[in-house]
């Protein structure tokens, strides 16, 4: 049986422990710096076998072994062991000869230590964590030059062992600053590749809203808290008239209004941008272009903030809606013409059939009464019914007549001839003749001028003026006419002028109505739209027809044009014609 | 045989149409008496100075100058009723215009409203002024 006294545990084990550790020593490679270190140990000492030897928790590992093969040995065989707890060299001559040591295997058996001597390693903090010792299988001794060399190379074996634990921690520091630096490499080229990507994103952002903007069907125009443009689009541009590069930069209300409205639509504007009006409401106003042409723009605006949510300015969306307007406009007043024209129209087709069933009536009346007393003897009562039917006829013609030349007035234009008045009435003094001869009139006419205008519709107004003035003379006086012309302000007055009947007050207008008579059918002929005709030519002239009368006292008709339709006096007008 | 009206009065400015009516009213034996007018002043002014006159039927056309049958309507409605006396106004009119024959009825006095031209059958049109007088 063996026993070997295990040397106690140092009262530091656990901080020794943990400072051996932390050497990285253990189990790693032999390292050339130490070898050096031990064979000169084993040489100074002059000793078989040297070891750098690190004591474990649980063995003695050899850092450095010359002379011996096994790499480590369990710590209660170790002479380490001992060496270790006290801070100077252990020798031991004999080892048989010490108790401590006798009966160890490795005394007893193989290698059959004799000799041993060994130098603490004493690290940082005062923890020895192992020994340089030296070996021999035969007793020796040590002098104390080899102790001291023991103890300085020991302390050489430490600084190494120091040095290794800075290399290392170097090494280690530097390993983890290639690889931060790496990482940081890596990140940087990221960060730059996402910043690249962002941007990139964010520009193809920009100009998107940027076309988007300019491409826009409506005014875009972003204008500070002052009013001042900051950008505007095309079409914003475009309705203005100006260049899109010259509005940034320039106040809204200087550029866009006239003077006089500028306090105004600034005061208006403020309020948007303050928040006191509503900006999300729409609301018509209108803006000046660069040639002072005002457009009727109907705008929505919405303010526009920065991160902190404070006002920058407003966003303003405008459609020029000027050309529907007036398109609008344009289409209501077409609209209501028509359905004045309608209603014209209706009412003229009511009164026309009206007038036009009389004389159908009569003729058939008395066609129909013929044919039942033709076997009859009177002759006289069968030569009335003729009368009738003729005259229904003659008065059916009359009607149908006026009856086109009024509806051919609507689809006709009139035309802009040069008219000698005094040449109009003459052809109607003709045409008239017969009527004037019947009746014994005079008729007086004074110069008249050249005018513009349509001749054969001027020379149908004549026509029914004058015919007027011949049929509704005064019983058992012949017509009187006196026809002549008169600038009044800046109007020219061709008046015919007689001594007839006249026409009461009431009925001054009337008369120029359509299918308007004052007189019983036996009493004057006539189908009640001359005047009414003559009403529309003077209307297609941009004139007037009026009258002036007094019952009993004759009528003045007079056809009033604009003065500038003037061109010239008759050159041949007599001074006074008189006809009888 | 006694006539079933005592008078009947024309008014219309159409001297062919009166001639014809007449002519009508005649041969028919419906009245003792004929009034023409071609003016229906003129018509007013008579009953304005025959009050308790005979004319039993009055004739009107609507669409006459200066005056026309409406406006004579509403003229005779105001007369006294010793003026008016025993009149019934059968209105006559060259167009069947149902705003016209509306607005006719709306006057008490009117009882037939006839479009012309009055036929042979214009009798038989004319049976509630006659069944009045019956």
């Amino acid at each position: 049986m063996t026993s070997t006294i295990a040397a106690p545990l140092p009262p530091d084990e656990n901080e020794r422990l943990r400072a051996l550790h932390a050497s990285g020593l253990l189990d790693t490679p032999p390292e050339p710096a130490f070898d050096d270190l031990a064979r000169i140990a084993s040489q100074l000492c002059g000793t078989p076998i040297a070891l750098v030897s690190l004591v474990d928790e649980d063995r003695q590992w050899f850092k450095s072994r010359i002379g011996l093969d096994a790499s480590e040995t369990p710590r209660e065989q170790a002479f380490c062991a001992h060496a270790i707890l006290r801070n100077e060299v252990l020798v031991v001559p004999d080892a048989t000869m010490d108790v401590r040591f006798r009966d160890n295997p490795l005394v007893t058996g193989g290698p059959g230590i004799r000799f041993y001597a060994g130098a603490p390693l004493e690290v940082a903090g005062g923890h020895r964590i192992g020994t340089l010792c030296v070996i021999d299988t035969v007793v020796h001794e040590l002098t104390e030059a080899q102790r001291e060399a023991l103890v300085a190379l020991a302390r050489q074996v430490v600084a190494q062992i120091e040095l290794r634990l800075h290399v290392s921690e170097l090494q280690a520091a530097h390993a983890r600053q290639n690889l931060f630096e790496q990482q940081l490499q890596r990140f940087n080229a990221e960060m730059k590749a996402l910043v690249a990507h962002r941007t990139a994103e964010l520009k193809a952002e920009r100009d998107r809203a940027e076309l988007y903007f300019d491409i826009a069907g409506n005014m875009m125009v972003v204008a500070d808290n002052g009013g001042r443009i900051v950008r505007a689009n095309r079409m914003a541009a475009e309705v203005l008239g100006r260049p899109g590069s010259s509005l940034p930069g320039r106040d809204w209300f200087e550029l866009c209004f006239p003077e006089d409205e500028r306090a105004d639509a600034r005061a208006f504007f403020a309020q948007l941008v303050s928040g006191e009006r509503d900006a999300a409401r729409r609301f018509r106003g209108h803006v000046m272009t660069a040639d002072g042409q005002l457009r009727v723009v109907s705008w929505h605006t919405t303010r526009l903030h920065d991160e902190q949510g404070a006002t920058t300015g407003l966003l303003g969306v405008g459609e020029d809606i000027t050309a529907r307007l007036e398109a609008e406009e344009h289409l209501q007043r077409t609209l209501s013409e028509l359905e004045r024209s309608n209603i014209a129209l209706q009412q003229f087709v009511h009164v026309a059939s009206h007038d036009l069933r009389e004389p159908i009536n009569s003729i058939l009346n008395f066609a129909k009464l013929l044919r039942r007393d033709a076997h009859e003897a009177d002759a006289m009562r069968r030569e009335r019914y003729v009368d009738f039917i003729v005259r229904g006829g003659e008065r059916l013609r009359a009607l149908v007549d006026d009856l086109l030349a009024f509806v051919r007035l609507d689809a006709t234009e009139a035309r802009a001839d040069a008219v000698n008045l005094a040449e109009l009435v003459e052809e109607t003094r003709q045409s008239l003749a017969a009527a004037i001869g019947r009746s014994g009139a005079t008729i007086r006419v004074t110069p008249l001028p050249v005018i513009r205008g349509d001749r054969s519709l001027l020379g149908l107004l004549l026509q029914n003026v004058i015919d007027n003035a011949l049929k509704f003379h005064a019983p058992g006086k012949p017509p009187e006419v006196d026809i002549d012309c008169d600038v009044v302000g800046d109007e020219l007055h061709v008046s015919v002028r007689d001594k007839g009947i006249g026409i009461a007050p009431e009925f001054q207008e009337r008369i120029f109505e359509a299918f308007q008579r004052l007189h019983a059918h036996a009493e004057y002929e006539g189908t009640g739209l001359g005047l009414a005709l003559s009403r529309r030519i003077a209307d297609m002239h941009h004139g007037r027809i009026f009258v002036e009368s007094q019952p009993d006292a004759g009528s003045r008709f007079v056809l009033a044009l604009p003065a500038s339709c003037r061109i010239g006096i008759a050159s041949h007008a007599m001074q006074r014609t008189e006809i009888a | 045989m006694t006539a079933p009206l005592r008078t009947v009065m024309l008014i219309d400015d159409n001297d062919a149409d009166n001639f014809f009516h007449g002519m009508m009213i005649e041969r028919s034996g419906l009245a003792t008496e004929l009034l023409v007018f071609e003016w229906a002043e003129k018509a007013l002014e008579w009953f304005q100075t025959h009050p308790g006159h005979a004319v039993d039927l009055i004739l009107l056309d609507i669409n006459m100058p200066r005056m026309n049958g409406f406006e004579f309507l509403e003229q005779f409605h105001q007369l006294p009723s010793v003026h008016q006396a025993d009149a019934r106004v059968c209105m006559l009119s060259s167009s069947p215009l149902e705003a016209d024959r509306v607005r006719a009825f709306t006057f008490p006095r009117v009882t037939d409203f006839i479009v012309k031209p009055l036929g042979d059958d214009f009798l038989s049109q004319l049976t509630k002024a006659c069944d009045i007088r019956r």
